[in-house]
């Protein structure tokens, strides 16, 4: 079954009206809002658009550090990540894993507000799944 | 009666007893309305001149805050030689009228990005690193015991613990936040003596004129804590507004920020600890964000911007892995 358009495109439509036509009709506050709401779609318009599988290698790399994680969804990875990084099993020395906590968020954060990241991980985005 | 005018009759009565000349209170109009305060504008008339004033008021229906703590406190540090406004005269509250405190206005920008890119704050933008760092000297100039009502000294221990709290409780899964809070841990400072701490100086609480500094504001976070703690929130990343260049608020590099302050007689502070300070600020921020989002999800403030802030918290986790990874 299909919808027409889909969420994205959906949201894309309400990011273009905010920025467009409803926006312009606001003053002060109220247009401060209408432009903080439409950029928000936009993070959200990227993240429909780049789907659950964007995130694979992070699914792959996080699993390494937690043992029997092969049937864990995606919360239940990172609770278990985040529960042996406060036992103190996991730490800023364990090998790699501010490496792969780093990609993992960057690869998020290029979604959601993609002029964010520093310029070498802004220039770098291209190839950054291939490092 | 309505609001406005009943305001105007007591301000100008308070002006009257407090400063004992006759005042008249024209142009009376409200700035802004946090959940708690109110913010308002007027012009002040007496046969020595004009000028124009700030009321700081508690919202009606509100529970009392501590307006009578910010003006207090504005009163001993404007002594100490920090650029705030002068409190010009304060009334506490009565039936009829929530408590507020009467100030000067002051000229100036406050506005992020017209500071970082405006052409006309050129020569201020220069100044304005070694500006702040003298100023906060000064804040931490102030010893414990003439700011006791904002409670107890708080060390890098009890700083930590409580904001380990405040994440835990969040009801987010963060690693990057957990994993932060386990490096501050490991790399406390130890701790130096208690001052007062503004707790929130950043681009956006700087009120900047052409020529740099002319006032601190938002005092509402201070407290009794470590002086380091203000250095390190100066540059949590998220205040440089994108001038990665200048780690310092976005107006200078680390080490001139730590120069200055040493020079305008603060305790001179160690990179190490300025990290650990930027490290715990950028952890607060994340904090904050969520805090932010919550007061929407808990339908306090139904708002699109706090939602919108709670989404910040990405760039704050992304924030504490550059200091991790000491980039």
């Amino acid at each position: 079954m299909q919808t027409v358009p889909d969420s994205a495109g959906m949201i894309e439509a309400v990011a273009e009206w905010l920025e467009g036509p409803a926006g312009a009709a606001l003053n002060g506050a109220e247009r401060y809002n209408a432009r903080v709401a439409a950029r928000a779609l936009r993070g959200v318009e990227r993240e429909l658009r780049a789907g659950s599988f964007h995130f694979e290698p992070d699914r792959t790399s996080l699993r390494a550090f937690v043992p029997l994680s092969d049937e864990l969804d995606d919360e239940g990875l990172l609770n278990a990540v985040t529960n042996s990084i406060r036992e103190g099993q996991l730490t800023t020395r364990t090998e790699k894993l501010v490496e792969t906590l780093h990609e993992y968020t960057l690869r998020r954060l290029l979604l959601v507000n993609p002029s964010y990241p520093i310029e070498a991980d802004r220039s770098d985005a291209t190839t950054r799944s291939a490092r | 009666m309505n609001t406005t005018t009943s305001l105007s009759d007591s301000v100008a009565a308070v002006l009257n007893r407090d400063l004992g000349h006759h005042m008249e209170i024209t142009d009376l109009r409200r700035l802004s309305g946090g959940a708690s305060l109110e913010t308002w504008q007027a012009e002040a008339h007496s046969d020595q001149g004009s000028q124009s004033i700030i009321i700081r008021r508690d919202r009606p229906g509100t529970p009392p805050t501590s307006r009578r703590d910010e003006a207090e406190l504005l009163r001993v540090v404007h002594d100490a030689g920090v650029p705030v406004p002068r409190v010009l005269a304060e009334h506490l509250a009565s039936d009829d009228e929530p408590a507020y405190f009467v100030m000067d206005f002051l000229e100036g920008e406050t506005i992020p990005r017209k500071l970082l890119r405006d052409e006309r704050f050129e020569t201020a933008r220069r100044h304005l690193g070694p500006q702040v760092a003298s100023a906060l000297a000064r804040v931490h100039s102030v010893a414990a015991d003439k700011v006791g009502f904002l409670g107890p000294a708080m060390t890098p221990e009890t700083s930590l613990s409580a904001l380990a709290t405040a994440v835990r409780t969040c009801d987010v899964e963060s690693p990057v936040l957990e994993l932060a809070i386990g490096w501050l841990r490991e790399n406390a400072p130890a701790a130096t003596d208690p001052a007062l701490v503004h707790g929130d100086v950043r681009n956006g609480n700087l009120m900047v004129t052409e020529d740099g500094l002319s006032a601190v504001l938002d005092w509402e976070l201070a407290h009794v804590g470590q002086p380091a703690e203000d250095l390190g929130w100066f540059c949590v990343r998220a205040w440089r507004f994108g001038n990665d260049d200048k780690p310092a608020g976005g107006f200078c590099d680390r080490a001139q920020l730590l120069e200055s302050y040493a020079l305008a007689g603060g305790r001179p502070v160690s990179e190490e600890e300025l990290r650990f300070w930027e490290m715990f600020g950028t952890l607060k921020w994340a904090a904050t964000c969520v805090a932010q989002f919550d007061i929407h999800r808990r339908g306090d403030v139904r708002s699109v911007e706090l939602a919108a802030i709670g989404r910040r918290l990405i760039e704050a986790e992304y924030d504490l892995l550059l200091l991790l990874e000491g980039l």
